[in-house]
């Protein structure tokens, strides 16, 4: 990590260096250690149960007051993003489908939209 | 007598000059004045889909036949490749010819935290590609993955038939999940952490957990950086490279949920990449089914993805034309500041050409 200049730079430089190169030998083996990482899951794991202790007391808080919470909102999302992630499924399944299959969509079994896309529908970003 | 007189002179004008330079960069650095703009080369957007875009760079002078795309990683933003002018990596392959193009992720919020794998592998990196093709005009492209993104690059070209791709470039790519140091330790079979323990209220990992544990990985790196900084905060060049990179360093962004309980699930406890057991939308996927021309790309002081995890790659493809360049460089090294320029872009550049003149040769 030590910085090499020809500068005239600080007199203290050289001193820093080895100090931080001392402290970098012996910091750096030590946090590739199971040990290490144990000690980083725990505090991670303990963190998140706390959090969620906290976010349910305050959700309660919010509920008598008929206030939505953020894990209310975070539950929607939920819910959008499987739908989203189904499409996705359904989209990538007929990208494999062969094009001779596709032109004849009751041999998919699926009940594909032929008719225009209503004028109300979002205009699609995806080319 | 009269020399030395002039030299202490000398040394103490430079001195003076130096202090009022460091007094007055440093009071812009602090009152925040004068940043560094990063992602400077003027682009265009063209293809996106949910928040994934594709860049092209513009140019006016390009002579390569081959466009690039580079492939980001999820976790950080992707202006790595196009710091500030003169330092861009971009903005080198680009005035050497190149039409350049490079696939953003875009920063996921509640809405993405469902995005997996496959969304990435399978869907937008696929499209981003054709995008690319047709946007060029050229039959096939060059794609760079650069760490995840290289990951990524490998499931997409093993999942799928992608016929436009000439010839992939992995740097500082992850294949073997068992040797990546403490993410291994953490997240690895050991299972010492639950990844849903990493996951807050919005579905994915926050952006502030992939700082955490870049920065412990080096934990007297910032001290020795600032040291650094405070000595040569006169030089106006240091202090715009430093804050470009101090700007990055902290910029990380969510890791959408899915995607990373997959990560940890198949790449860090299984390592299904090397153990070739890995499924995608239910498909095993088989990365002997890449046999375009591979570039691996290691750096030997990479802290983040050591050389032991990178170099796997070359036994996984099912290339025949491989090699493996080795440049003495750390993770960050290999793509930033001046020994980018110096050393990995010509490396790069020079097995793109022979590769460009060998098909064209072999077409002829």
């Amino acid at each position: 990590m030590a910085h090499q200049s020809n500068a005239p730079g600080w007199p203290l430089r050289k001193v820093f260096d080895v100090a931080e190169r001392a402290v970098a030998a012996r910091v750096e083996p030590l946090v590739q250690t199971g040990g290490f990482a144990t000690a980083i899951s725990r505090y991670v794991a303990i963190n998140r149960r706390v959090g969620r202790v906290l976010s349910k007391v305050t959700g309660g808080v919010l509920h008598l007051v008929n206030i939505p919470t953020t894990n209310d909102v975070a539950q929607l999302h939920e819910h959008l993003n499987v739908v989203n992630k189904q499409l996705s499924q359904l989209t990538r399944e007929l990208g494999r489908v062969p094009a001779s299959r596709q032109e004849d969509p009751q041999r998919l079994g699926t009940n594909i939209r032929t008719t225009p896309k209503p004028v109300d529908a979002q205009p699609s970003k995806e080319d | 007598m009269l020399d030395s007189a002039r030299t202490v002179l000398d040394k103490a004008k430079r001195d003076v000059a130096r202090t009022s330079l460091q007094a007055r960069n440093g009071i812009k650095h602090v009152a925040g004045i004068n940043r560094m703009q990063v992602a400077q080369t003027p682009k265009e957007v063209v293809w996106e889909r949910r928040k994934s875009q594709l860049w092209r760079y513009k140019s006016e002078k390009i002579t390569e036949p081959v466009p690039i795309v580079i492939v980001y990683s999820l976790i950080s933003r992707s202006y790595m490749f196009d710091l500030y002018p003169g330092h861009s990596f971009v903005e080198h392959l680009r005035n050497m010819g190149y039409d350049v193009y490079l696939l953003d992720w875009g920063v996921p919020d509640q809405t993405d935290a469902a995005n997996d794998l496959e969304m990435y592998a399978e869907e937008h990196l696929p499209a981003a590609l054709r995008a690319a093709q047709e946007a060029s005009g050229s039959d096939s492209v060059f794609v760079v993955g650069y760490c995840f993104g290289g990951t990524l690059s490998l499931l997409s070209m093993a999942a799928a038939d992608l016929a436009e791709v000439k010839g992939l470039i992995l740097m500082a790519t992850p294949v073997d999940y068992h040797k990546l140091g403490l993410f291994t330790e953490i997240l690895g079979p050991q299972a010492r952490m639950n990844p849903s323990d990493l996951v807050d209220g919005t579905g994915n990992v926050p952006a502030s957990a992939s700082r955490d544990f870049f920065n412990v990985l080096k934990p007297t790196t910032k001290v020795a950086a600032s040291v650094t900084f405070l000595e040569r905060m006169w030089d106006d060049d240091y202090v715009k490279g430093y804050q470009a990179m101090g700007q990055w360093t902290r910029d990380h962004i969510p890791f959408p949920g899915a995607a990373f309980r997959q990560t940890v699930r198949m790449l860090f406890r299984s390592n299904s990449l090397v153990n070739n057991t890995l499924f995608l939308s239910g498909r095993r996927i088989d990365t002997g089914r890449v046999c375009v021309p591979v570039l691996i790309v290691v750096a030997e002081k990479d802290h983040i993805v050591p050389m032991e995890s990178a170099l796997p790659a070359a036994d996984l493809v099912g290339s025949k034309d491989i090699e493996i360049a080795s440049l003495p460089f750390g993770h960050v090294g290999l793509v930033m500041g001046r020994a980018a320029a110096k050393q990995t872009i010509p490396t790069i550049l020079d097995w793109m050409r022979r590769h460009t003149v060998t098909s064209a040769s072999e077409e002829n």
